[in-house]
């Protein structure tokens, strides 16, 4: 078991983690349908065919084989839309994961460095922001903001930023407590640069976990805000509208709704095992 | 004298992985009814664990490996591949515990923790079971039992809590006690009274008590006989007035030096030399390597 | 238990409101869409918008119309939805029994199937079946409502249709209600058949609901429990001849409940939030669907109406959190 060897390399151990190699095997999926969605879909994601509308899967009866997975309501070519789909989540996932991260973390680490009444106002901040729900926050966010994927990361960083910096706050304590930051005091290095240069480093690990389990948030955020109609204009091809087009044409079409479910909730499986995997190989004492 | 327990060269290992780390080597006790015996060693002596396997609480990693354990008044038998129990069962043995403070169930009433371990040997009303609880509360001399009954155990101090659970472990009439270091984790003047309270009971139902400790003292005090373990080994056995006066291993005389007396002078006070403690490791896993053989 | 330590928790609650009233009136101000301009159409006049605005506080500044706003709030009045053009807390008062049924149905079925689980997982400690849950669990808490709620749709309503998947009874069952709590009112009144239909429309919502809660909720208490199993007093339990399935749940039980109850206490809160989504899924014509609406529609009293009625079941859950605290343990009763 790599568990019991700490002395072998991280990524060793990691691919050797099955959970955290299923996560990276649909982080990579979506890599390439999001890099090469142009070359891979065999359509255009918005050609519409108003004669070739509804049409079921290629191997069913009716089907067309020139539609893999069939067509929407509009005659579109939902193999294309799906890639493009991903594309999307993808952006959103990165920067949003990553914005949300930036901030969140630059305040944990300072309310968990200084203590003090940087604490209190950034604990208290957190305290409010949490006694919101979520969801209600995120649809009335994007409603103030305005439609677009733009809206969409505003409103998951306003919202996320709290996650990490709860963990990151109690984190920083901790290591706040280890010797080297008292060698790095008497030595007398500047406070903010043993922060950002001393502690920092030792939060990575702890920021990967996040980040991956954040991503998966960041997604279904965006299907989320998608069907209710207020993400991105509906011919731009997300998972969230072709769920949205699929919950109305459920018992024609059920594999409208289907598809794109399937891929939302593989890939929130996937960076949740992925966040699960990294968590146990690099603190096997944590594990549930 | 009838004999209540008898230990015939007890094995016990533990199994971490794929290896079985050897953790009893041949204990052999035997305890005639009523005597106190001690059983004196230093942390990871097993001292605890042998306690354990008498008690049949042992932790699921741990196996007896050879040997028995044989338990007159549960009428037991506890050996390698499993154990046998008579009907008498559990009531026949108790334990008074180390920490006072965590042996009671926080959420449950003094009284009714006392009436559930009465239901397990007693059938009756349970009026008559609040009476009996209340007249064992008397016994270990708590002063107002009928309070005590009905309050919670983060109300009472630890040596009432530590009196509580004597009167827990006497309560089911048991043939034997194993009494696991019961007052290290109290204050000096109520350690002393508590000793005083469990010979006292102990006297006046003759049982028979296994008295676990690391304090010599306190085995002088109170003990018949005395065994000194180290390393999963007993190293000498004998009536206390004779290990005391006239100890015949190394280590027994080390430890006897090490008990601060005001009588002399603070440097005749010596730790346990660190060859010996390492002597006695060697003999350990010298013993290991020819049973394998 | 003191009323004092009641009381005392909602007065602490009272900022906690203030502050989510105040960030959804400035956000809602902040606007760019004009709630009178999508109300009126592109036929109203000059002047019917300057009366209409003036007619909902509109044409004053931000800070007058919080003030009033708050003025209202205390008097009971919770201003008038411009898109439904009916009272906010009428409108509120007959879709809150909707939601409030599904909430406690929901947390009821999340709670029950996480001691289940918990119990079942530490009785069969390093066992296969341990492991079995433990991966049932890790699936079920990736997997937010949202896409339960999908996903049961597809399964147990188009795929293997036995269960409906829109609105809260058949629509050929005619219910004339009093207090819009259908489910106890058909109970007391005798319309069994109501019952059964409701019952019938909330099984899916309500487990799309549950099931995030209850793998959380069942994963703490598990972890809880085994912690409690290697405590003093189990052993002394175990010393004297009770079984392990009477030392699980009558000494171990218990105590580990407080930890747990407190650990997971946000996943409530989470589970009424996560309301919004389902009750719109499912056409369930709760508090959650009409805010969904009422955003679209930039419904600004309604809105606000409704984050506070949200803000105020947030607490109010907590606060039924800490009661259930100090019920369970007897050390907390008279600190």
């Amino acid at each position: 078991m790599p568990d019991g060897r700490p002395d072998l390399p991280l990524t060793y151990r990691i691919l050797h983690e099955p959970r955290a190699v299923f996560g990276l095997i649909v982080l990579a999926l979506m890599l390439l349908a999001a890099v090469f969605a142009p070359w891979l879909s065999p359509h255009d994601p918005l050609e519409q065919d108003l004669l070739s509308s509804f049409l079921p899967p290629s191997w069913q009866a009716n089907g067309d084989p020139f539609f893999l997975l069939g067509t929407d309501n509009l005659g579109r070519d939902i193999v294309s839309r799906l890639i493009y789909g991903a594309r999307t989540a993808l952006i959103v996932a990165l920067v949003a994961a990553a914005l949300a991260a930036l901030l969140g973390t630059v305040l944990g680490m300072l309310a968990g460095f200084y203590g003090g009444k940087t604490d209190m106002l950034i604990s208290r901040a957190v305290d409010i922001w949490m006694s919101f729900p979520a969801v209600l926050l995120s649809i009335v966010l994007v409603a103030v903001i305005g439609a677009g994927l733009h809206a969409v990361i505003i409103a998951i960083v306003i919202i996320d930023w709290t996650r990490f910096c709860r963990v990151i706050r109690a984190e920083t304590m901790v290591q706040k407590e280890r010797d080297y930051v008292a060698s790095a005091v008497t030595i007398g290095l500047p406070r903010v640069r043993i922060l950002f240069q001393e502690i920092f480093p030792n939060l990575i690990p702890l920021l990967i976990v996040l980040l991956t389990l954040e991503m998966g948030i960041a997604i279904v955020v965006e299907t989320i805000l998608s069907f209710v109609g207020l993400s991105v204009a509906s011919d731009t091809p997300t998972w969230g509208n072709l769920i949205q087009e699929g919950r109305q044409y459920i018992h024609q079409v059920p594999w409208l709704l289907g598809l794109p479910v399937a891929c939302v909730v593989l890939t929130v499986l996937g960076l949740n095992a992925l966040g699960d995997g990294i968590k146990e190989v690099i603190d096997p004492e944590t594990r549930q | 004298m009838t004999k209540i327990l008898a230990v015939r060269d007890l094995h016990l290992a533990m199994r971490t992985g794929e290896k079985l780390v050897p953790v009893l080597r041949g204990i052999n006790l035997n305890l005639p009814q009523g005597e106190v015996h001690g059983l004196v060693g230093e942390s990871g002596a097993g001292k605890t664990m042998l306690g354990r396997v008498i008690l049949d609480i042992l932790p699921p990693n741990a196996v007896v490996t050879a040997g028995h354990v044989d338990c007159a008044t549960t009428g037991s038998q506890i050996k390698s591949g499993g154990r046998i129990f008579s009907n008498r069962g559990r009531s026949g043995i108790s334990l008074i515990p180390q920490d006072p403070m965590t042996s009671l169930n926080p959420v449950k009433k003094i009284g009714k923790q006392m009436v559930e371990i009465l239901q397990l040997a007693h059938t009756g009303p349970p009026r008559a079971l609040q009476e009996r609880a209340e007249a064992l509360l008397a016994e270990v001399r708590i002063k107002k039992p009928k309070e005590v009954l009905k309050q919670y155990p983060h109300h009472l101090s630890g040596g009432m809590r530590q009196r509580v659970l004597i009167a827990m472990a006497f309560s089911s009439e048991p043939g034997i006690i194993i009494a696991d270091e019961p007052t290290t984790a109290l204050d000096v003047s109520v350690q002393r009274r508590v000793l005083r309270l469990i010979r006292d009971l102990q006297k006046e139902r003759n049982t028979t008590i296994l008295f676990i400790t690391h304090d010599l003292g306190v085995v002088a005090k109170l003990c018949d006989k005395v065994s000194l373990m180290h390393s999963g080994m007993i190293l000498e056995q004998g009536l206390v007035s004779e290990v005391f006066h006239s100890p015949s291993h190394p280590y027994t005389r080390s430890l006897l030096n090490a008990i601060p007396r005001y009588d002399q002078p603070r440097e005749k006070l010596a730790p346990v030399a660190e060859d010996l403690q390492s002597q006695l490791i060697d003999e350990a896993r010298k013993y290991d390597q020819q049973r394998q053989v | 238990m003191s009323h004092w330590y009641l009381i005392n928790r909602l007065l602490l609650a009272l900022p906690t409101l203030l502050g989510a009233v105040t960030i959804t009136f400035v956000l809602l101000r902040v606007v760019p869409g004009d709630p009178i301009a999508m109300m009126t159409g592109p036929g109203a006049t000059e002047a019917d918008i300057a009366q209409l605005r003036a007619h909902y506080g509109l044409d004053q500044s931000i800070v007058d119309q919080f003030i009033i706003y708050l003025g209202q709030l205390f008097t009971g009045d919770f201003g008038t939805s411009i898109s439904l053009r009916q009272d906010v807390g009428e409108l509120i008062a007959g879709r809150l029994p909707v939601t409030v049924e599904l909430v406690v149905i929901a947390m009821c079925i999340a709670v029950g199937f996480a001691l289940i689980l918990a119990l079942k997982g530490v009785y069969w400690r390093d066992r296969w079946p341990e492991r079995l849950i433990d991966s049932f669990i890790g699936v079920i808490v990736a997997i937010p409502d949202f896409l339960w709620a999908l996903s049961l749709i597809l399964i147990l309503g188009v795929a293997i249709p036995v269960m409906p998947i829109f609105g809260r009874m058949d629509l050929t069952i005619s219910f004339d209600s009093w207090t819009n709590f259908y489910l106890i009112e058909s109970l007391l009144r005798g319309r069994f058949e109501v019952t059964r239909s409701v019952l019938y429309h909330m099984v899916l919502p309500a487990v799309s609901l549950a099931l995030p809660l209850m793998a959380i909720t069942a994963r703490v208490l598990k972890s809880c429990l085994n912690a409690e199993m290697n405590r003093e007093y189990i052993t002394l339990a175990r010393t004297r001849g009770f079984g392990r399935l009477r030392i699980i749940y009558r000494e171990a039980l218990r105590n580990a409940l407080v930890p747990a109850t407190a650990l997971s206490g946000v996943q409530f809160t989470f589970l009424i939030g996560g309301t919004v989504l389902v009750e719109r899924i499912f056409g369930y014509p709760g508090i959650g669907n009409m805010a969904i609406d009422a955003v679209i529609n930039r419904d600004l009293p309604l809105i606000q109406g409704l984050v506070l009625t949200f803000a105020v079941l947030f607490i109010l859950v907590n606060l039924f959190i800490d009661i259930c605290i100090t019920l369970i343990d007897p050390r907390l009763r008279y600190a």
